[in-house]
C-alpha cells in the first residue's frame, strides 16, 4: 500500500481534501444544477410523452373519426340509395299511375266516342226508316185512294167482322 | 127536396112499363103535368136523354157507331148489327153509320166505351210503327 503510495506520489490529505472538495462541488452541483435539470428533463419528458400520448389519441380520435364519417358516408350513401330507390319507385309508379290515368282518359273519350257514333248511327238509321216508312204510307195511301171502292170495302168489313 | 133528370126518368120508366100504347099517352101526359108543377120542365130534355139510356139497358138496346170511308151497303151494315150484338151481348143494336174518308177504308166501330178499329188508317199506321222499329 505504502509502495503504491509512493509509486503515484499520492497525498492523503490531499486526497482527503479533494474528496471533500468533489463531495461539495458535487453536492453543490447536484442540488443546484443536476436535480433542477433532472427535473426539467423528468417534466419535459413527461411533457413529450404526454405530447405523444396526445398525438396518438388524437391520432386515435382522428383514425376513428375517419372511420365515422367513412362510416356515416356509407351509411347516408345507403339511405340515399334508399331514398333514390324510393324516389325511383315512386317516379316509376306514379309514371305508370299517369300512364294509366291517360290510358283511362283515352279509352273513355273512344267509348264516349263511340256510344255518340252509335247514337247519331241509330238516329240516322230511326231518320231514314222513319222516312222510307212515312213514303210507303204516302204512297200506299194514294193507291189505296184510288183502288178502295165499296165493293171493296164491303169484302175488308166481312174479313174484320170474321176475325 | 130537388129531383134529379135521372129520378124523374127512372120514376117515368116504371110508370110505362107493362102498359099499352094508350096508357102509356096517359102517364106521359101525367108526367109532363108534374114537371111543369115542380117548375122542372127544364129537364125535360136531359129526362128524355136518360130515359133513352135506361130503357136502352133494360131492354138490352146498345147505341153503336161504325165510321167508313164510304156509304156501306145493306148487307155489310146488317153484318156489323150482328158483330156488335155477339161481341157486346145485346139483343139489339142501333148503329149511326158516318163517313169519314180519312179513315181510307174499312170501319172503326165504337159502342158503350168500346172503340174497335179495323180502318185502312189504322193498318197504315201500324205498318209504319213496324217499319219505324
Amino acid at each position: 500500500m505504502e509502495n503504491l503510495i509512493e509509486t503515484f506520489h499520492i497525498d492523503i490529505k490531499l486526497l482527503i481534501a479533494q474528496v471533500i472538495n468533489f463531495a461539495i462541488v458535487f453536492s453543490v452541483l447536484y442540488f443546484f444544477a443536476l436535480k433542477p435539470l433532472l427535473k426539467v428533463m423528468c417534466d419535459r419528458t413527461k411533457k413529450i410523452e404526454k405530447s405523444i400520448d396526445d398525438a396518438q389519441k388524437i391520432e386515435e380520435k382522428l383514425s376513428k373519426t375517419d372511420e365515422e364519417y367513412n362510416k356515416a358516408i356509407s351509411n347516408a350513401k345507403k339511405k340515399a340509395n334508399i331514398i333514390m330507390e324510393k324516389a325511383n319507385v315512386m317516379a316509376e309508379k306514379k309514371r305508370q299511375d299517369l300512364i294509366k290515368k291517360a290510358k283511362d282518359e283515352i279509352g273513355q273519350i273512344i267509348n264516349k266516342e263511340k256510344e255518340q257514333m252509335q247514337i247519331e248511327k241509330a238516329r240516322t238509321l230511326k231518320e231514314i226508316k222513319k222516312e222510307t216508312a212515312d213514303l210507303v204510307v204516302a204512297s200506299l195511301e194514294k193507291i189505296l185512294e184510288k183502288k178502295m171502292d165499296s165493293k171493296k170495302d164491303g169484302e175488308l168489313i166481312k174479313k174484320m167482322v170474321k176475325k | 127536396m130537388k129531383i134529379t133528370a135521372k129520378q124523374y126518368a127512372e120514376s117515368l120508366y116504371e110508370a110505362v112499363q107493362n102498359r099499352n100504347d094508350s096508357q102509356i099517352k096517359v102517364v106521359i101526359n101525367n108526367f109532363f103535368s108534374i114537371l111543369v108543377q115542380n117548375n122542372d120542365i127544364a129537364k125535360a130534355e136531359d129526362v128524355v136523354v136518360e130515359f133513352e139510356k135506361i130503357w136502352n139497358i133494360e131492354q138490352g138496346i146498345i147505341k153503336a157507331e161504325a165510321m167508313s170511308a164510304r156509304e156501306l151497303d145493306k148487307n155489310t151494315v146488317k153484318l156489323l148489327n150482328s158483330h156488335i150484338v155477339e161481341l157486346s151481348s145485346a139483343k139489339k143494336v142501333i148503329l149511326d153509320q158516318k163517313i169519314n174518308k180519312n179513315i181510307l177504308g174499312g170501319t172503326v166501330i165504337k159502342y158503350e166505351d168500346k172503340i174497335l178499329d179495323g180502318s185502312l188508317r189504322m193498318r197504315l199506321s201500324e205498318l209504319k210503327s213496324e217499319m219505324v222499329k
